[in-house]
């Protein structure tokens, strides 16, 4: 292992600066602001609570009108023959 | 604080050294070493100054080194669909040795030692690496590490025996 310590130090390639610049540069672009994923967040909750409020007024209609139907008219008119 | 490039300058060789002594060719340390600085540019702000930064940026080249070599391995084995051997990949290979820091006449015996360092277990290579190559203490080595002085020297004596076997192995 003695032979470990006879390894050279390398330099790193000049070009090397301008790769990682472009490499954040990219990392910068593909970051979303924090206030538009709010923003984001906040109308995918509000079209959520839209639509539960909706399907529920439905389904209070819906299970009114069913009784409505199962309960028959009870008037003692007779049918025209 | 310093600005980025005043880090990025300070410390390139630094990272890319210590790349190059994990994965054994430039290409890959060049990988490395830009994960490494878009880390340190993302969280130095963030930076809390618990350790120095140097050892800092070392944490991260050592913790992105072994993060790349994992996945470089998953690749492999993911793309030729055989029973490969998790060891099997070219970086053990010494004939696919291409560290720029070896010297010509050196190269075949420096190949076969890290053709062994590669089979350790990540804790035990990389204090191999750094204790005997980049050549710190063992304190800082610990640091580096996040660890104690005690735990790196059992790691870097369970390294030794194993490279010990491992290099009779191959000569066998």
């Amino acid at each position: 292992m003695e032979r470990l310590k006879k390894i050279q130090r390398v330099q790193m390639p000049n070009y090397m600066y301008e790769t990682i610049m472009s490499k954040i540069k990219r990392e910068k672009a593909n970051i979303i602001p924090l206030h538009w994923a709010g923003v984001a967040a906040a109308i995918v909750i509000l079209c959520i609570s839209t639509n539960i409020y909706l399907l529920s007024n439905n389904y209070r209609s819906d299970q009114k009108n069913g009784l409505e139907g199962l309960v028959p008219s009870t008037t003692l008119e007779l049918y025209n023959e | 604080m310093l600005s980025f490039k005043e880090l990025y300058n300070i410390h390139k060789d630094l990272v890319f050294n210590l790349a190059l002594h994990f994965c054994q060719n430039r290409e890959d340390a060049e990988e490395v070493a830009q994960d490494v600085f878009l880390t340190v540019h993302l969280k130095a702000k963030n930076f809390q100054n618990k350790s120095n930064i140097k050892t800092w940026i070392y944490r991260i080249t050592v913790n992105k080194s072994l993060d790349f070599l994992k996945a470089k391995k998953t690749q492999k084995r993911n793309f030729f669909f055989t029973a490969k051997r998790i060891d099997d990949d070219v970086s053990t290979s010494i004939g696919h040795f291409e560290h720029p820091g070896v010297l010509l006449e050196e190269k075949e015996e420096i190949a076969k030692i890290f053709a062994a360092i590669n089979q350790l277990a990540d804790k035990q290579k990389t204090a191999v690496i750094l204790l005997k190559i980049e050549q710190k203490s063992q304190a800082e080595t610990a640091e580096i590490m996040n660890t104690t002085s005690k735990a790196v020297e059992s790691l870097f004596q369970r390294a030794k025996l194993n490279l010990k076997k491992i290099l009779k192995e191959n000569e066998g």
